[in-house]
């Protein structure tokens, strides 16, 4: 077919599109991938129980046991009864203790 | 009938498209009036030149909406948006002049594959011609895509006044590798630079300078190569 100057063909901007894109994949910079999507923890919020001082302690016992914070242990026993806790709400950020001396 | 459309690209930024694009836009609005059958019926919205701006910074959009220059209207799009745009400037204006960004991007490609007048401006440099080479071989690649003629012109930009060896020197070098060009150079002038303050084309600023002439010569050409009658 030959060209023609100065006129429009009846392209569609549909068709103008898929007959340009053999061009676009060609010279365009190929668009960068989206970044991976960051693991999310839950909004947290502060709540008081008033619990018997032996119970308290045992927390805390068994946190300093497992080497884990009281709130994951809380966490992990919430979520075996059946509480809805993510997977992402066992992520810590906080910074590690300085080593003393 | 389908308006004229005028594209003003290049791969690379900083050469001169935007302010080419608003002489050019304001001068082809001034011939376009003086054609009997476009005189002004009074309507606030006389849209004789519809520039899209489909470059991001949006500098010839904002010149047009500051200098409200007679008979050119400015809307703005992007790659998404670019094809709509056209498709609605071409039921209201007589022409349609597209001002991009400097880069290879999905508007200059549409853009191209819709023009019927691809002007490219570059300045006197080796990076220039590699750029305008690039430039030019996506016209041509559009052309074949879209089994269409589209008219393919470097501009040199930002010329000295004075004629300096550096200049017939990159003339050389387009001519060359096959770069069709303009006679018609955009210059370097101080009424383009304040036309980015005031938004006035320098016709209407100072009608008898070197502006006004260049802008003039320029108009001239790029009628003659939208086949229109010459201005007179």
């Amino acid at each position: 077919m030959a060209k023609r100057p100065f006129d429009i063909p009846s392209l569609t901007d549909e068709d103008l599109r898929q007959r340009l894109q053999p061009l676009a994949d060609k010279v365009l910079p190929n668009k960068p991938a989206p970044p991976p999507s960051t693991p999310k923890k839950s909004r947290r919020k502060g709540m008081e129980f008033m619990l018997p001082e032996a119970v308290c302690l045992e927390i805390k016992m068994r946190a300093a046991r497992k080497e884990i914070s009281a709130t994951t242990l809380m966490l992990q026993i919430l979520r075996d009864a059946g509480f809805p806790v993510e997977s992402n709400d066992f992520i810590d950020l906080r910074k590690l203790p300085r080593k003393s001396g | 009938m389908q308006p004229p459309i005028l594209a003003l690209a290049s791969t690379k930024g900083g050469v001169g498209k935007t302010t080419l694009a608003f002489c050019l836009a304001t001068e082809l609005a001034r011939r376009l009036s003086d054609m009997s059958d476009n005189r002004n019926d009074g309507s606030p919205d006389n849209r004789l030149v519809e520039c899209i701006d489909a470059d991001p910074n949006q500098t010839l959009y904002q010149a047009i909406r500051r200098g409200k220059p007679p008979g050119v209207r400015a809307e703005v799009a992007n790659g998404e948006t670019l094809l709509t745009a056209v498709t609605e400037a071409s039921r209201r204006a007589k022409l349609i002049v597209i001002d991009l960004e400097g880069s290879a991007n999905q508007a200059m490609l549409y853009a191209c594959g819709k023009a019927n007048l691809v002007l490219i401006p570059a300045q006197a440099s080796l990076f220039d011609v590699v750029e305008a080479m690039k430039t030019y071989g996506v016209v041509e690649q559009a052309a074949d895509l879209t089994q269409r003629e589209i008219v393919a012109r470097v501009v040199l930009s930002r010329t000295p006044v004075l004629k300096q060896r550096v200049v017939e020197h990159s003339r050389k070098q387009f001519a060359e590798r096959g770069l069709p060009m303009m006679s018609a150079e955009l210059m370097e002038r101080t009424a383009f630079r304040l036309m980015t303050y005031t938004g006035t084309p320098p016709w209407e600023d100072d009608p008898e300078g070197g502006a006004a002439a260049n802008v003039n010569a320029l108009g001239d050409e790029v009628a003659s190569l939208l086949g229109w009658p010459a201005n007179g």
